[in-house]
């Protein structure tokens, strides 16, 4: 499983399926030039970046293609790691110290 | 129209001056655990992961259907008739810890919304008790499927009300952590160890193995579940901030690590001997302990340490328990199946214990020892020699049999205290036992009980009886029927 990995990763863990896939693009839009690692298990991926993970409801809207409410995000969510933020329109993953 | 961050502050804040009675009857210290933190102080919580009650309650729809109808367009698949015994066996297992002290968990979090100073933490708790309600229900339901199947799956609804020793250590926990702690202490041994960190083990490592061994129902329920807790565990986050901040910073360290060790006990015997032992090899996803890495030692000690905390004072013994504990631990639960209300794998044909090995080394020296002489046992038709004749030694803490690495660190430390002699599976049992003695100091494990005469008779038939065995169901009996004890090695597969 782990190698060794920078200590400061954040980011949701989402169910397998469509909604996983959108999130990772939208993760890719929503923070440009930061590196998206994404690892698969037969029931849930583990999305991280480094420090800080933003994820906005309008691109997931676009990649859905259908009307999204941010806190729709949580049927798929069972878990994230690194503290959350969340508001009408957007969704935040972050920690406050990097190590 | 609105938008939810322009009135939510507002709405959910409903703080008000009383005048008939003081603040401190309307939030009494015991309930409270105020600390002598103010009111204004409190009000600065900021619950990290808002929602309305309108969006919960369309979530929560969203959410019931969603397994809902996954359950019903399986019905007719019939996992169970072709499942693994040991999948069986985890099945069983989970729904009789977990269904019921479900609703214990709602009056836990009825006691946030009550005695909570901060409005943000009552309104997050509210929905917590909803989601808790949701949980014991959803469970129970999933769970009544097989009661035609298996009589042993009856426990899923009768198990926190016998004295079955597996009971009695998993509600000891519960009356510990979540029933008769201040609420501020109990947010932070349940919201914020116990469901931030180790309900993912149980609520998304097993759905993995669960989607692996074909039980797409029981995968979808899990997590639909852990999707609650993700949001309502981060009632612990603004409390520990705010003691922090408040200089209590030892005062949370403490609790934390409390619940932590008492969490890892618990979690070895529930998560830890499934994944390693009951599931067929080829349906794992990995070790228990490289879930344990990923989810504890990694995602849940990082959140920790951000927050300002420090890994718990007894980190080393922690990190060897992830080699040992469980392993003792599915020794020890699987010779005493007949006390179970499940039938255990035992896990140990050759080509597990190859996986075993590789995953543990050294397992084959230590473990494999004492399973060496058990499958000779059974290959030669002992197989009463295969159920040990005494009791075992309990721990005055967690209530589970002492174990240990066979040779290596089984230790029974033991303490007199008014005149009792107690036993601990642990130096942290032990450290836990002395923060607070009056609050363990007078529980009876079970073999207490048997000792005191309060069984009766006093025999193997009557401590089963005692425990529910062969009144609710029979006891367990090894799943596969010994058939590992003469299996031999094929061509090892290596898991992914």
């Amino acid at each position: 499983m782990a190698t060794v990995k920078s200590r400061n990763l954040v980011g949701p863990v989402i169910q397998a399926g469509e909604m996983a896939e959108a999130i990772v693009e939208a993760a890719q839009d929503d923070n440009p030039g930061k590196e998206v690692l994404v690892s698969s298990r037969a029931s849930y991926i583990r999305i991280e970046l480094e420090g800080e993970c933003i994820l906005r409801r309008e691109t997931i809207q676009s990649k859905l293609g259908r009307p999204f409410q941010m806190n729709e995000i949580e049927l798929n969510m069972p878990s994230f790691a690194g503290q959350v933020e969340t508001s009408d329109d957007s969704i935040r993953f972050y920690y406050e110290h990097a190590l | 129209m609105l938008e939810r961050s322009d009135w939510y502050d507002l709405a959910r804040d409903t703080n008000w001056t009383p005048k008939y009675v003081p603040e401190e009857e309307l939030f009494p210290e015991d309930y409270a655990g105020s600390r002598g933190i103010p009111e204004h102080i409190w009000a600065t919580y900021d619950e990290p992961y808002k929602v309305t009650y309108r969006e919960y309650v369309g979530m929560q729809r969203e959410k019931d259907s969603g397994a809902y109808s996954v359950k019903a367009a399986l019905e007719r698949m019939d996992m169970y008739t072709s499942a693994d015994p040991g999948w069986i066996a985890t099945l069983k297992e989970h729904y009789g810890a977990v269904s019921v002290v479900e609703y214990n968990a709602a009056l836990q979090n009825a006691r946030l919304l009550r005695f909570g100073r901060a409005g943000g933490m009552r309104n997050m708790a509210t929905f917590g008790m909803l989601d808790e309600v949701r949980h014991g229900q959803i469970q129970l339901y999933f769970a009544h499927e097989y009661v035609a199947k298996d009589r042993q799956f009856d426990w899923a609804h009768r198990s926190m009300n016998t004295n079955n020793w597996v009971t009695l250590a998993a509600r000891r926990f519960f009356d510990d952590l979540m029933m008769t702690r201040n609420v501020i202490d109990t947010s932070l041994a349940m919201n914020f160890s116990f469901e931030t960190g180790f309900t993912n083990l149980q609520f998304i490592g097993l759905a993995s193995d669960a989607t692996h061994a074909g039980d797409f129902k029981f995968a979808k329920l899990i997590q639909s579940i852990q999707s609650d807790e993700a949001r309502h565990a981060q009632i612990g986050t603004p409390t520990l901030k705010i003691l922090i901040e408040q200089g209590k910073k030892a005062d949370a360290q403490r609790m934390v690590d409390i619940s932590f060790w008492r969490s890892s006990r618990l979690f070895a015997i529930l998560t830890g001997i499934p994944m390693d032992y009951y599931l067929p090899l080829d349906k794992r996803e990995g070790s228990f302990k490289e879930f344990m890495q990923e989810w504890i030692v990694t995602q849940f000690t990082r959140s920790l340490e951000d927050l300002g905390l420090e890994k718990p004072w007894y980190w080393d013994i922690f990190m060897r328990d992830l080699d040992e504990h469980h392993h003792g631990q599915q020794l020890g639960t699987w010779s005493w199946r007949p006390t179970l209300w499940w039938s255990p794998a035992a896990g140990v044909s050759p080509d597990e214990r190859d996986w075993l090995e590789e995953k543990y080394p050294g397992w084959n020296d230590t473990f494999g020892k004492c399973w060496d002489v058990i499958t000779e046992n059974a290959r030669t038709g002992r197989f009463e020699k295969t159920v040990p004749g005494t009791l075992p030694v309990i721990c005055n803490v967690s209530q589970n049999p002492i174990v240990g690495t066979p040779g290596k660190t089984l230790q029974d430390r033991q303490l007199t205290y008014n005149g009792r002699k107690y036993h601990f599976g642990s130096e942290v049992d032990q450290w836990i036992f002395e923060q607070d003695p009056q609050r363990y100091a007078r529980h009876q494990s079970l073999v207490d009980r048997f000792l005191s005469g309060s069984i009766e008779p006093a025999n193997l038939e009557g401590v089963l009886a005692y425990m529910g065995l062969g009144v609710i169901s029979d006891g367990g009996q090894d799943a596969h029927d010994f058939s590992w004890a003469t299996a031999k090695t094929t061509k090892t597969v290596k898991a992914a």
